[in-house]
């Protein structure tokens, strides 16, 4: 196989069915899981390392309750929550690639969907845990169940929390059957449990047209259903904050906004995944080439310019009339100690990605993966400010309290759950990217014109 | 050639990752400075003040130790002292098994800069010939605090309630009786107050400020229309407090009341209403959208084992 495939504009389509099997060895041999070499096997273990040193703290939180947190009773929601917010943000992404792209018709989305909906399962997954741990007493998720009222923003969050994660699992993993089909016959040498692993989660896939039949099917109702779901669970998380009458949140806007932002930072982590990929497997860069990255760019650009519009609307209106405890909240944002967070917020994590984005040269793969980095980095630190700020100014003044009420420190333990969760989340994405193919081989294969039965025939071949 | 291409290739990564780390580094100390916001300057020991008070509440006795010092002219609790606090009765010595004087136990000052220390029931039986109590409470040697003392003698007294419940007006009569020569006799003119006990308060009867009148007592009526406890009782409380002599005292009794507290139900189906009384309407639409999206998963789940059925049947025609 001596084609090179450069970029999307360069795919060449097989003329027979010999040069189409000819080009699906190839996919195979390119895109088929392989064994970690020494920097994946180091990055697993450091994030094994990370979310064992949690698993410790957490344990501690246990035995001794949620006083080994800075929380306390004015900041009642600390990094946990601003984590949460955090992961239902990232996870939103799925909606993004693999749903709004694929009924726009968008066709260079292919190999990205995978990398978008392993995403946005890791995140909501670590979003449902980090909530839990929030709780203190895990048993007591329970009583969301047994006493939870319908009429309760937390109950609806639950409820969607968990609906999100049954639909990103299956837009994963409908298309992902013939990728794990590929895998059980395709993978030389691997342990029997594997074989195993990928025989059973394989459900006997053998291409036929009617299997591919319901696996369209099923990515077409997904991809319809997973929009008005994926806009609830950032909207109701949301409303939590909205719902609650405190500066800051008292918003009617806090619903597109929290969206807007979740897209811009979804899009950014599958931007930095890209580069990731691109950079640790040899050939993907044949599938992920430079033009996804600047159609990646000009998403993100758009995406941002969104959420800043959104971010103006919401500290700019409040900010000119500077009413009553808005004014002392909005003050400790602008020029107080909250301040240089915030700027930095807005400008690195917003303002400067979308300025250095609209330059193509800064949309090749690694300018826009440090970008998207700073965006990263900025909207976690974005979610601190929507949560903490608003608590430490409470409208019952806050008098004849321990001094450390008045302020929030996240302690050690704090600190090791929370990046546990991060380093969980990263795990679930690198255990799946060392098991199953993070590039959809079937789907690049349809959009270079490899049709079903040379797929077919291929596979016979390879038994 | 491949070797070289791939040390190449871990120095450009390294670079990246400096970038990155240095990235994420600026983020980090933007946040340290702003998450940790104020520290304190613990150089040297702080001066503090100590007030011992003292309860008796239905016959248990309690010493509450506050901790405070001054910031910006204000006092505020000290919420990280290190040493216990030591409490004593009469003397500061070590406990004298015979009499109950001397160290009575430790307590730990809590965030809140309080500590709470519950008498144990032995004190009673130990002290019984006691009627007047010195209690000193000291904390020493504590790495950031000065040491500080505080006492409190208190006399022996108690109250207790008679309740008339038969007529259409109901009352309470408290009587305060304290220990006078070889008996208990009853104290006037000492400020005395009846209330109803609520969830997280107390709705007193009687007026502000009143006091026992020259036998002890002080009464007031109590009103018919407050809802009492689930289990048709309702709780009524004399107390005292802080008397410079006697301390808090506090005695309840519960009494048979007919009045039930209001149920949620009796709002109807609102909002702010119990998980019972949601709305109609928004029972219905919430289940139907919950029904039909999980419907659909569930279709979906099932069209996976057709799948499985299709490979199952045409696999064997492909195979053969």
């Amino acid at each position: 196989m001596n084609k090179k495939f450069k970029t999307m504009n360069d795919i060449i389509k097989p003329v027979n069915d010999e040069e189409a099997i000819q080009m699906l060895h190839q996919f195979n041999e390119d895109l088929l899981p392989k064994k970690f070499g020494r920097i994946g096997v180091i990055w697993t273990i450091f994030l094994c390392a990370v979310i064992i040193n949690g698993l410790f703290c957490y344990i501690k939180q246990l035995r001794y309750g949620l006083s080994v947190t800075g929380m306390g009773d004015i900041v009642s929601w600390g990094i946990y929550i601003s984590n949460f917010v955090f992961f239902v943000a990232v996870s939103l992404v799925g909606s993004l690639i693999t749903a709004v792209l694929y009924l726009l018709n968008v066709n260079w989305r292919s190999p990205l969907t995978r990398i978008a909906e392993i995403i946005a399962l890791a995140c909501i997954i670590f979003a449902g845990l980090i909530i839990i741990v929030d709780m203190g007493r895990p048993d007591r998720i329970l009583n969301m169940f047994i006493h939870g009222r319908i009429q309760s923003p937390i109950v609806w969050d639950v409820i969607v929390v968990m609906t999100y994660m049954a639909i990103s699992f299956l837009l994963l993993y409908f298309p992902l059957l013939p990728g794990i089909a590929f895998c059980r016959d395709h993978i030389p040498g691997i342990p029997k449990w594997q074989k195993w692993m990928y025989k059973t989660l394989s459900f006997r896939w053998k291409w036929k047209p009617e299997q591919f039949q319901i696996v369209k099917r099923a990515i077409s109702i997904l991809s319809v259903m997973i929009i008005p779901v994926a806009l609830s669970i950032h909207t109701v998380t949301s409303w939590l904050f909205a719902t609650t009458y405190r500066p800051g949140w008292d918003s009617t806007i806090f619903g597109p906004y929290f969206v807007a932002g979740a897209f811009m930072v979804g899009a950014a982590a599958v931007i930095a995944a890209m580069y990731v990929f691109v950079r640790f497997y040899p050939r993907y860069d044949q599938y992920i080439t430079d033009k996804h990255f600047d159609r990646m760019g000009i998403l993100l650009v758009l995406l941002s310019l969104i959420y800043l519009y959104f971010n103006v609307n919401e500290y700019l209106v409040p900010g000119y009339k500077m009413k009553g405890d808005d004014a002392d909240y909005l003050t400790e944002l602008f020029i107080g100690k909250f301040a240089p967070m915030f700027w930095s917020v807005q400008i690195l994590g917003m303002i400067l990605p979308i300025i250095l984005l609209m330059f193509k040269k800064f949309r090749r793969p690694f300018p826009i993966f440090i970008i998207s980095v700073f965006v990263i980095v900025g909207a976690w630190f974005k979610r601190f400010l929507i949560v903490i700020p608003t608590l430490l100014h409470p409208f019952l003044p806050m008098q004849e309290v321990p001094e450390k009420y008045k302020i929030y420190v996240p302690t050690y333990p704090e600190w090791s759950i929370t990046f546990a969760s991060l380093a969980g989340a990263l795990l679930v994405i690198t255990v799946f990217v060392r098991y199953f193919p993070i590039i959809s081989i079937w789907e690049v294969a349809e959009e270079r014109g490899v049709s079903h039965d040379v797929i077919y025939k291929h596979l016979n071949e390879g038994k | 050639m491949k070797n070289h291409l791939s040390i190449q290739r871990l120095k450009v990564l390294r670079s990246y990752w400096a970038v990155i780390t240095l990235l994420i580094s600026v983020f980090v100390l933007i946040g340290n400075n702003t998450i940790g916001q104020d520290k304190q300057d613990n150089s040297a020991k702080i001066p503090v003040s100590m007030k011992l008070s003292y309860k008796a509440s239905d016959g248990v006795k309690r010493l509450k130790v506050m901790l405070t010092r001054k910031e910006n002219k204000m006092k505020v609790p000290v919420e990280n002292a290190k040493s216990p606090v030591a409490l004593y009765l009469n003397d500061v010595k070590v406990a004298d098994p015979a009499n109950g004087t001397g160290l009575i136990g430790k307590v730990n000052i809590n965030e809140d800069g309080e500590g709470v220390f519950d008498i144990p029931g032995n004190f009673n039986s130990l002290t019984s010939k006691l009627h007047e109590f010195k209690f000193i409470a000291k904390m020493e040697s504590d790495p950031l605090y000065e040491d500080a003392s505080d006492d409190i003698t208190i006399s022996d007294a108690k109250i207790s309630i008679d309740y008339s419940g038969k007529d259409s007006i109901k009352s309470a009569t408290a009587t305060l009786t304290a220990w006078k020569d070889s008996a208990y006799v009853p104290v006037p003119d000492v400020e005395m107050k009846l209330s109803i006990k609520r969830a997280f308060s107390s709705f007193p009867f009687t007026d502000d400020g009143s006091a026992t009148d020259k036998d002890g007592k002080i009464s007031g009526n109590l009103p018919l229309s407050i809802p009492g406890n689930s289990d048709r009782t309702i709780t009524i409380v004399a107390s005292v407090t802080d008397n410079d002599s006697y301390g808090a005292i506090e005695t309840t009794k519960n009494v048979a009341w007919n009045i039930l507290p209001k149920t949620n139900e009796e709002f109807g189906r609102t909002l702010w209403s119990n998980q019972k009384n949601a709305p109609i309407l928004l029972i219905i639409i919430s289940c139907s959208i919950i029904g039909a999206i999980w419907g659909t998963l569930i279709y979906l789940v099932f069209k996976l084992f057709k799948i499985k059925k299709i490979g199952t049947q045409q696999g064997k025609v492909s195979e053969t």
